[in-house]
């Protein structure tokens, strides 16, 4: 590996890297603009210049392969005039837009400013006039007076989803951001433009005039539409969720999500999720304590499977529970003895790059920890027929995801036809209304807990949002049904309820809560 | 440096038992002082022309110095519209948070605005960092401070109650912080 | 600096071993040392001649959560002989918070070690009372503490709470004697905490034997508010309006000090005007304590007239004050970097015009008090303490100036200006009630004198740093620069950072050193905000200059020490 000298400190870079990367590596900041690093080297913002020994110029480190023995200077004057320099430039033609800019708080073009640029500006001429807060699609904005031409965009539309939505038009002091009229930027991860673009150019509809980025409060978690797992920040402030955005993870997701995902939030915080478990009697479901709902949701069980036999009792699990959820409700259907157990996933259209056709995040999870048909058992399908035709008498259901896969005729039919039916969902309809008991779960945003992707890597997720006082989890639902209908202490606690996962399952062996940190870690078996 | 220390001249020691006449005087001294006051101000009254440091409040006001500091107010524009566009800095650099801003957009040239825009009068404690910390002079301190409420939730002032037209402040509170422009 | 030198040498010569590390980081002289060793290194401290640091100002701590270990407890020390100041530091582990009370060497370190006790769960050895000072006895936990969250709620106790409340009889602690003349019972009495004479809320339990105090314990906290808690929460700029909260009679003062501390972190002077004008405003803010404190004296020994006289000289200070910053009392004038705003036009004028009347006012008011015999004898010969005791007390200011000691900061280690200026600082020689009185009455006129010679030496200039890394822009390059925009966005939501680092920095206030101990590291928000405030450290000793005298006796010596709640309660 070759050593190279930074600012008298002689650090250890890899090799076949360019200068910038490594300093990166190193910890050693240098500002920058356009390079990126999944996107190609441009070499046009000229911001991170440095001194090199041997060369009579500054070079730019995005751009300077690293080569052993090589001597960097980063903090001498004249790399502090050069970044002054392009500061100034860059200074000259941006618009006052600073307290109606969306990026403040997050602008590179502020941080170096302040930290690297000059004080005064030297010119009083007019700045150009370009267009402003112009839709180029239909999730995107573009402020073209504050585009710094860095291309990122650019590149990013070419490399990574090579669409080719976006470029530079016109030339030198004249060039301009923008799209043709036909083709608006409107490929299913335009968002990412608006996390690459250095400054406040590129703006979501989603986040535009939101809320001030410095009030957000950021949580690591995975993102919950479909299987692939993308490594997501939840930004929170006042127990509301204002946006997802992507977080690094080299073998998951790069630094990218698809737009789907990025805009499925608002449900974890609609007012009218259900918060409260609801009874039925008669033909009302009334609100009822926790420890009352849950005591009759077992009771339901234990009797439904004692009188009738477990062939009449079904369980389907819902594919956006944790690992940890999922293996205590594994645990309920072994002491059940239950056979007619299923996760229903919701299928839809996948791509080539990030989505995929399984919209949920831990459908194989579901499926490592056994929720799937025992011992000959019906599928999800399966399990409906059987309740259309009245041979259920209890139905457990988590989830409403059947409510999207089947159609409406025939999962109505189903439901109304088991006598004694359980749900846990977050809201009320469509599902949650034909219960006999009614249970509230918690989205993935109120809990910690893990996700296996579909490649078989599990990560962590961490609460963002605070449920309503007393609110139980999932978790703690199913670990009390446990506790009424079996011997033993029964706790729920996220780390401990994983420990008991990597003893029984081998794939799990070696694994720990902790230890998967941010980045998550692939069970045994696979192929990196 | 021309300081220096001087011992405090103490006066002459009071004899036990006070005599009379020594105690007499300092009374008589007092008196005299007391009434020196008293009869100057009973001359000016007499005269019409208090001379009596009370003001008789809320018949009779003070004029605050442009440099006072009353409740924060929000600058409205002649078109009727606050020129406030949402920034979130006075929100963010409010020590006590008292301000509430949910920012909106506008089809406007001003693109930005904010929807909601609430000071909690009984945590503000009119220090002026808002109006410091505004890029826009938006929000500015006015020299209002009888606001007094019935509630609790009287005490919240929203965007409505806040505005107050530009062409008034120029009179008071803009001379003052305009002479800080320029620094 | 080089006396900081030659004391940290003369430390490390005298207790050799004891000293793990020194530090002169922006000229504060600073030791650490074992904790085991802190006694001995105390003692060396103060009975040593070259060092001579006899006055214990401050005892606090600071919380380096994740740090093993994880409490440092700081001392700072103070040479009333030499004029020079130490700081030392002590680390003790999470796991076992104990080190040695420094009560047998300064008896002052009593209350400064409970407060650190209340706040942080230090346990100190030899303590004769370790128990909360500023909190209530069964609150839970150590707030000052990192791990201890800001918004964290107590359960209820009292009426109301669920559970058997049942008033407790109040304490007092060591309390000597249990019977009184002819055999009689002592009479435990509460002066407050509701009290029309307790100006600032305090509570004090009486003794007594007739109308002689035989045992008092001074309760205090009912102003407690969390300024260190608050201040950590904030960034530097935003502490600012919580500074004026601590000393209200004389907030500018307290402004300044805060703000020059922040300036000494960074490294940075104000420039001259800017000076000229931190020392005219903190100089009124001295002129209106002590009317307050004249008067109020005056109202509680009865004399209602020369209370109305000080109390209208004080509004004609406070309209110069309003003109100044804004407001009579919340003064929020001084800014890191300079101040809020210059002098406004007419000052000068307005400042002859009041001042004019303020003196006549005290004159009177002077007059009529100090050959009224019924006065004379209330306050003289009364409540006397030793200069000794009063700096083992950590006591500084007028009281201790009363005493006879020549300490003022001003003078002893000038600041922003007061070395170009021309001006007398009054001391005591009896050290009683009445010399209290007096000081306050000269400093008063002192103040005048240089508010005066301020205004006629006043520079042009600017009245601020021009440095973007502490003070704001000026609004008109705000609203038209880009890069002035970009840094109001930055200071304003990032604060100021200065480099990370620790400094005390002391100003003479209206009742004594008022110090602020900053912790930085690196960014916007202080680590630790220490207000070494001076009325917690002069209400120590009253309950001694009481004991023995007479009840009545009680009155004018909490007025002269002018126990400001919200300086003593922060």
């Amino acid at each position: 590996m070759p050593k190279i000298t930074v600012d008298g400190r002689e650090i250890e870079v890899a090799a076949d890297t360019m200068l910038l990367p490594a300093l990166i590596e190193a910890g050693i900041h240098v500002p920058h603009y356009c390079w990126h690093p999944k996107l190609s080297i441009d070499g046009s913002c000229r911001m991170c210049q440095v001194e090199v020994e041997g060369s009579p110029k500054l070079v730019i480190a995005c751009n300077t392969p690293v080569r052993d023995g090589m001597v960097v200077r980063t903090d001498t004057p004249r790399v502090a005039n050069a970044r002054r320099g392009v500061m100034e430039l860059l200074l000259v033609n941006h618009p006052i837009d600073c307290p109606i800019c969306d990026k403040a708080g997050e602008c590179l073009l502020q941080d170096y400013s302040y930290n690297f640029g000059t004080r005064f500006t030297r010119t009083e001429e007019p700045r150009r006039k370009l267009e402003k807060r112009k839709e180029i699609g239909p999730r995107m904005i573009l402020d073209q007076e504050r585009c710094i031409l860095c291309r990122r965009c650019v590149r990013f539309c070419r490399e990574i989803t090579k669409t080719n939505e976006l470029g530079v038009f016109n030339m030198g002091d004249r060039s301009v951001l923008d799209v043709l009229p036909d083709a608006p930027l409107a490929n299913d991860y335009s968002m990412n433009t608006a996390d690459i673009c250095p400054v406040g150019a590129l703006e979501t509809k989603d986040f535009h005039h939101k809320l001030r980025v410095w009030f957000l409060k950021k949580t690591p978690s995975i993102c919950p539409s479909c299987s692939n797992g993308c490594n997501i920040t939840i930004q929170h402030y006042r127990n509301q969720i204002w946006r997802l955005m992507p977080r690094r993870n080299d073998a998951v997701n790069d630094t990218w999500m698809c737009d789907h995902g990025r805009l499925q939030y608002a449900f974890a915080h609609d007012t009218n999720r259900l918060r409260l478990p609801m009874v039925r009697r008669g033909e009302q479901l009334v609100a009822s304590t926790w420890d009352d709902a849950v005591a009759e949701a077992s009771r339901i069980l234990r009797d439904g499977v004692k009188r009738s036999g477990p062939e009449r009792v079904a369980l389907l699990a819902s594919p956006h529970l944790t690992n940890e959820e999922l293996f205590r409700l594994a645990q309920l259907a072994d002491v059940l003895q239950l056979r007619h157990v299923d996760t229903p996933v919701v299928v839809g259209q996948g791509d080539d790059f990030l989505i995929q056709p399984e919209k949920a995040a831990n459908i194989a999870g579901a499926r490592e920890l056994g929720l799937v048909p025992r011992n000959g058992g019906r599928d999800a399908a399966g399990i409906l027929e059987l309740a259309r035709q009245g041979s259920l008498d209890v139905l457990y259901v988590c989830g409403s995801d059947i409510a999207r896969i089947f159609d409406e005729a025939v999962w109505k039919a189903a439901l109304r036809a088991v006598p004694q039916l359980i749900v846990q969902d977050l809201f009320l309809e469509p599902i949650a209304a034909f219960a006999t008991v009614a249970l509230p779960s918690l989205s993935w945003a109120e809990k910690t807990g893990t996700f296996t992707n579909r490649k078989r890597r599990v990560q962590q997720i961490h609460r963002a949002l605070a449920p309503v006082e007393g609110q139980w989890s999932d978790g703690e639902i199913f670990t009390r049904m446990l506790a009424h209908l079996s011997e033993g202490r029964w706790e729920f606690e996220p780390a401990a309820v994983f420990e008991e996962i990597t003893r029984k399952y081998p794939a799990y062996t070696g694994l720990s809560f902790a230890g998967l940190g941010l980045q998550g870690k692939t069970l045994a078996g696979v192929e990196v | 440096m021309a300081t220096r220390t001087v011992t405090v001249s103490r006066p002459a020691p009071m004899a036990k038992p006070q005599g009379v006449v020594r105690s007499g005087a300092a009374v008589l001294k007092g008196m005299w002082i007391a009434n020196r006051h008293f009869w100057r101000n009973l001359w000016g009254f007499l005269r019409g022309k208090p001379t009596v440091f009370t003001v008789q409040y809320p018949e009779e006001r003070l004029e605050h110095p442009p440099a006072f500091r009353g409740m924060p107010v929000l600058v409205q524009m002649d078109n009727g519209k606050e020129r406030c566009v949402a920034c979130g800095l006075c929100e963010w650099a409010c020590p006590t948070d008292c301000i509430t801003i949910y920012p909106a957009e506008t089809e406007d040239e001003i693109e930005r605005y904010p929807r909601v825009f609430d000071i909690d009068m009984s945590r503000c404690m009119f220090c002026g960092l808002c109006e410091e910390a505004c890029p826009e002079e938006a929000i500015v301190m006015s020299h209002n401070v009888e606001i007094a409420a019935f509630s609790r939730r009287g005490t919240v002032w929203h965007k409505e109650d806040l505005l107050v037209p530009a062409r008034e402040l120029e009179k008071t509170r803009f001379r003052h912080i305009r002479r800080t422009y320029d620094r | 600096m080089a006396d900081n030198q030659k004391i940290l040498a003369r430390i490390q010569e005298q207790c050799s071993g004891a000293v793990l590390s020194t530090d002169t980081y922006r000229g504060d002289a600073s030791v650490v040392i074992r904790p085991e060793r802190l006694l001995e290194v105390a003692r060396v401290l103060r009975d040593d001649r070259e060092l001579a640091f006899d006055l214990l100002l401050d005892v606090t701590c600071v919380d380096y959560l994740g740090q093993e270990p994880r409490f440092e407890v700081v001392y700072h020390f103070y040479s009333t002989r030499h004029h020079h100041r130490v700081r030392l530091k002590a680390r003790v582990p999470e796991s076992d918070p104990t080190i040695d009370s420094l009560v047998p060497l300064w008896v002052g370190a009593n209350w400064l070690e409970r407060e650190t006790y209340d706040m942080y769960g230090i346990r100190f050895r030899g303590h004769p009372d370790l128990r909360r000072i500023y909190l209530y006895e069964e609150f839970e936990g150590h707030p000052l503490r990192k791990d201890y969250p800001k918004e964290k709620r107590q359960p209820l106790i009292g009426p109301g709470a669920k559970g058997d409340y049942k008033p407790r009889v109040p304490e007092i602690p060591h309390a000597s004697r249990v019977e009184g003349m002819l055999g009689a019972e002592l009479m435990r009495v509460q002066l407050g905490p509701s009290h029309p004479a307790t100006h600032g809320t305090v509570r004090i339990v009486l003794d007594l034997d007739g109308e002689t105090i035989v045992n008092a314990d001074v309760e205090i906290g009912y102003l407690h508010r969390g300024f260190e808690k608050e201040c950590e929460s904030g960034f530097y700029y935003q502490a600012i309006p919580y500074t004026d909260r601590l000393n209200y009679s004389s907030a500018i003062l307290c402004n300044v000090g805060y703000c020059l501390a922040v300036e000494k972190l960074f490294g940075v002077e104000v420039p001259l005007r800017g000076q000229f004008v931190r020392v005219i405003g903190g100089e009124l803010s001295r002129i209106a304590d002590h009317l307050l404190c004249i008067g109020a004296t005056a109202l509680e020994l009865n004399a209602f007239t020369p209370f109305l006289y000080a109390l209208e000289a004080r509004e004609l200070v406070w309209d110069l004050i309003n003109a100044l910053c804004g407001a009579r009392v919340t003064s929020n004038f001084v800014r890191i970097g300079g101040v809020s705003a210059d002098l406004p036009e007419g000052f000068a004028d307005m400042c002859k015009h009041n001042f004019k009347r303020v003196l006549e006012l005290v004159a009177d008011a002077e007059g009529m008090l100090l050959e009224n015999p019924i006065f004379r004898a209330r306050m003289e010969g009364v409540s006397v303490m030793s200069a000794e005791r009063l700096i083992a007390y950590g006591v500084t200011g007028p009281l201790l100036r009363a005493a006879g000691v020549d300490l003022d900061l001003r003078r002893t280690q000038p600041y922003l200006v007061y070395d170009q200026l021309d001006f007398d600082v009054p001391v005591g020689s009896q050290g009683d009630n009445l010399d209290r009185f007096l000081i306050r009455l000269t400093e008063l006129r002192q103040s005048v004198r240089i508010v005066e010679q301020c205004l006629q030496m006043l520079p042009p200039g600017p009245v601020d740093v021009d440095d973007p890394s502490l003070r704001f822009p000026p609004k008109g390059r705000v609203f038209t620069r880009m890069e002035d925009m970009i840094n109001q966005f930055k200071l304003v939501t990032e604060g100021p950072k200065p480099p990370p680092g620790e400094v005390y920095f002391a100003v003479e206030s209206a009742n004594g050193e008022l110090g602020f101990y900053l912790v930085s590291d690196g960014t916007g928000k202080p680590y630790k905000c220490r207000a070494r405030t001076p009325s917690f450290s002069n209400t120590q000793p009253l309950a001694e200059m009481v004991r023995g005298r007479l009840l009545a006796d009680m009155v004018p010596t909490f007025d002269m020490i002018n126990m400001i709640g919200g300086e003593c309660d922060r």
